[in-house]
């Protein structure tokens, strides 16, 4: 009763009871089972690690989608049948060199394609940091960004391609019959309906992505994947630290899949 | 639940069969990248420890092959396989000996800081609040977390990326092995990178072994106390860091 | 009817497949404004390809395609302004399927003719209540029948107050018991003078509403007239021979 006697937690106690076990080596599968459950998440709230690690994932998979999201659609529609074989003859000088311009980014988007799927994410995160950015200081945060973003919207770009594809020739022709320019159909009735064919391939990606970002724990940057390596790196736990990461990969992949088929549950009952 | 209980008694199994194998040769568990006390030469891991090991296991009379994998793995490795030994430049600590046993100590390398010249750090309180790049795992990165807070540290795969991002100057600082530091500073040999006058008390190396095999330890302990007494470990300093380390006594 | 041409096209070629493939030959017409044309002919006669150059959905290799003085084939022409112009129906109707069948009808006159979406909603509705499908206006394409599509595929293409319709076989896909529902459309708005070009193997639709009807095969004009004359009196041999075919 004079302060000196600090309440001590349930965990705490069970920890002080299995010392004398761990002295001599005599641990049976549970006490072994809540010695790795302590040391590796509960003891010096090593718990608060792994979420900020899930929030650095969170952040750098979020803002990743988005640039491959947005870069991704502008390859795919460059990579179109009518953008690469585009043509203003007659149209002036300036309408040529447009095209000209266009016929060339087309070129350029199918080389880009393949070179990001043709390389190891791996690689080109490190050329990235060691390379492009090798003597700029910025939050290695936009780094892993700036590099699964673009590494991921050389996916996106083939799964936008294939659902514009898949929408009927009879669409675009609608819209242009309406008078509406090509710009304008591509954006208000070709891409509608490209995204919802493309919504489950779209969420695959947004799967794959979110676990590719663990790559990012290369070049020093505390994410989930890299924040389970830094317990491990104290505790020595053979796989406790993984399991936990594993376990909170897998939440928010289920979350994502859960949301994306309400959302395609959605769209189904709309149309079609 | 029955599934359930299956597969806990699998790993169980599977945990308690690596207890059991039992075989003569030693598996030597390392990170090759670490210059001089063991790195990748054409194809044969060569370096300081190495050397040791192998005059060891002549004394002890055992065979071994090496397991080469990231530093951060390799205590984990002797942890869970009795016949796993670690040999990677591994400093003795208080909570790697929670999970495996140490050998006798055999050499104490040093921490070195590595900063751009210039830098202004003279005392170990300048590197407060910087950003210091180490190897994740390595008694580096424990002594820097010391200093500039965990969040501040920037632990990499090896100690080689941590000294490139130094030499785009994106990080502040690097606290790595003196041998090592100096091995990467002469093949680098980049001007603008310098080794700093600060003193950073650094731990002994030990091989790391597995805390079921006391037998392995008593024959690694009684080698290398007969190579001290050969004066083995003054040539071995000789060789690699052409004398100035403190060798074991 | 006036004598203004709407109109003109003179020596129209097509060829697909690197020239291998040749749907129009040189063909030549005038339409006139506020005239019915219908287009007849076997498959692959050309007839379809010949609309389809009209508006440019197709881009004629040769030949030219004027349309109230202008050169629309030019290059340096705005073919999109045009194409409000000419309102299109299809074969397999091409409603916007993620739409509402009002945003159907609203979308083009709200982004081209900068209408207001109470502007554009009225429009619509009057329309919709023409053709009777007022109550629909909120359902999606998938919610219709294929004759009520093809109705709503015709109004929204009036959304844009064109000048001259183009049909391409708006009746082929439907099932028989539809087909009349659509007719009636079309008739009630050849009635009301809108200039009109029509694909279709209603040989009973072409006989009634037709002003001229145009017989094509192996992409030329084979034969022209009023209804009567070519359905009474074909002077040529391929006519006669189409005719005897579909009209058993």
């Amino acid at each position: 009763m004079n302060g000196a006697v600090e309440s001590i937690s349930i965990f705490e106690q069970w920890w002080q009871n299995i010392q004398p076990g761990i002295q001599a080596n005599t641990l049976n599968f549970w006490e072994n089972l809540y010695k790795e459950i302590y040391m590796n998440i509960i003891q010096g709230d090593r718990w608060l690690q792994y979420l900020k690690g899930l929030g650095v994932t969170l952040e750098v998979s979020f803002f990743a989608i988005l640039v491959g999201l947005a870069l991704g659609t502008i390859l795919a529609i460059l990579r179109l049948p009518q953008v690469q074989g585009i043509s203003c003859k007659g149209k002036g000088f300036w309408a040529n060199l447009g095209a000209i311009v266009v016929r060339a980014l087309s070129k350029f988007a199918g080389f880009y394609i393949n070179l990001m799927r043709g390389t190891p994410l791996l690689l080109q995160v490190l050329i990235i940091n060691f390379g492009i950015f090798g003597t700029v200081r910025i939050d290695k945060v936009i780094i892993g960004v700036i590099a699964c973003g673009l590494n991921s919207a050389a996916y996106v770009a083939e799964i936008v391609r294939g659902g514009i594809m898949s929408v009927e020739k009879g669409q675009t022709e609608a819209g242009r019959s309406l008078g509406l320019s090509s710009l304008r159909t591509m954006i208000y009735i070709i891409l509608p309906q490209a995204a919802k064919s493309a919504l489950p391939s779209m969420c695959n990606e947004f799967i794959s992505l979110i676990k590719e970002t663990s790559i990012l724990s290369y070049i020093a940057l505390t994410e989930l994947t890299k924040a389970g390596d830094y317990i491990r790196s104290r505790t020595f736990s053979a796989f406790t630290p993984y399991i936990v990461s594993g376990l909170l990969y897998l939440s928010v992949v289920l979350t994502l899949t859960w949301l994306i088929g309400k959302l395609e549950r959605r769209l189904r009952n709309s149309d079609h | 639940m029955k599934k359930f209980l299956a597969m806990i008694l699998a790993m169980a199994m599977m945990l308690g069969c690596t207890a059991a194998l039992a075989d003569e040769t030693i598996i030597v568990a390392t990170n090759p990248e670490y210059p001089p006390f063991e790195y990748v030469e054409g194809d044969a891991i060569v370096g300081y420890d190495v050397d040791m090991f192998d005059a060891i296991a002549k004394k002890a009379g055992f065979e071994y092959e090496f397991l080469p994998m990231d530093f951060d793995a390799v205590v984990n490795a002797v942890a869970t396989n009795p016949n796993t030994v670690g040999l990677s430049g591994i400093s003795i600590t208080d909570e790697r000996k929670l999970s495996v046993n140490f050998s006798l100590p055999y050499v104490n390398a040093g921490l070195v800081v590595i900063a751009k010249t210039g830098s202004g750090f003279t005392t170990v309180d300048d590197l407060k609040g910087k950003i210091i790049g180490v190897q994740l795992g390595t008694t580096s990165d424990f002594k820097a977390e010391e200093i500039t807070g965990m969040e501040n540290v920037a632990q990499y795969k090896t100690f080689l990326n941590a000294v490139m991002e130094l030499q785009g100057n994106k990080i502040d600082a690097v606290i790595i092995d003196e041998p090592v530091g100096l091995a990467i500073l002469a093949s680098l040999n980049d001007p603008t990178l310098e080794i700093l006058d600060i003193e950073i008390l650094a731990d002994w190396y030990g091989i790391a072994i597995n805390k079921d095999n006391a037998e392995l330890q008593q024959k690694i302990d009684d080698a290398i106390t007969e190579l001290q007494n050969e004066g083995y470990f003054d040539q071995l300093a000789q060789k690699y860091f052409g004398g100035g380390e403190e060798a074991a006594e | 009817m006036t004598t203004d041409t709407i109109i003109s096209v003179k020596g129209l070629e097509k060829h697909f497949d690197e020239g291998k493939l040749k749907a129009l030959r040189g063909v030549t017409t005038d339409i006139k404004r506020g005239e019915v044309v219908v287009v007849i002919g076997p498959s692959g006669s050309g007839k379809s390809t010949f609309l389809r150059c009209l508006n440019l959905l197709e881009v004629p290799n040769k030949g030219t395609v004027t349309v109230e003085g202008v050169d629309i084939t030019n290059p340096r022409v705005n073919i999109n302004k045009h194409r409000e112009k000419m309102g299109m129906v299809f074969q397999h109707f091409n409603l916007f399927p993620h739409m509402t069948i009002l945003k159907n009808m609203t979308l083009a006159p709200m982004k081209l003719l900068k209408k207001s979406k109470a502007e554009a909603e009225e429009k619509a509705m009057t329309l919709l209540r023409r053709v009777g499908l007022a109550d629909r206006s909120n359902a999606y394409p998938s919610q219709l029948s294929g004759g009520q599509k093809q109705r709503i595929a015709i109004v929204r293409a009036l959304c844009m107050e064109p000048q001259v319709m183009l049909f391409d076989e708006p009746t082929s896909a439907l099932d028989p018991e539809m087909v009349g529902e659509v007719l009636d459309v079309m008739k009630q708005l050849a009635m009301e003078g809108m200039t009109m070009i029509v694909v279709t193997h209603e040989m009973g639709f072409a006989r009634e509403v037709a002003d001229r009807v145009i017989f094509m095969d192996e992409g030329h004009i084979i034969e022209e007239g009023t209804p009567a004359e070519i359905f009474e009196n074909p002077q040529q041999q391929r006519t006669q021979d189409f005719l005897r075919k579909v009209l058993v």
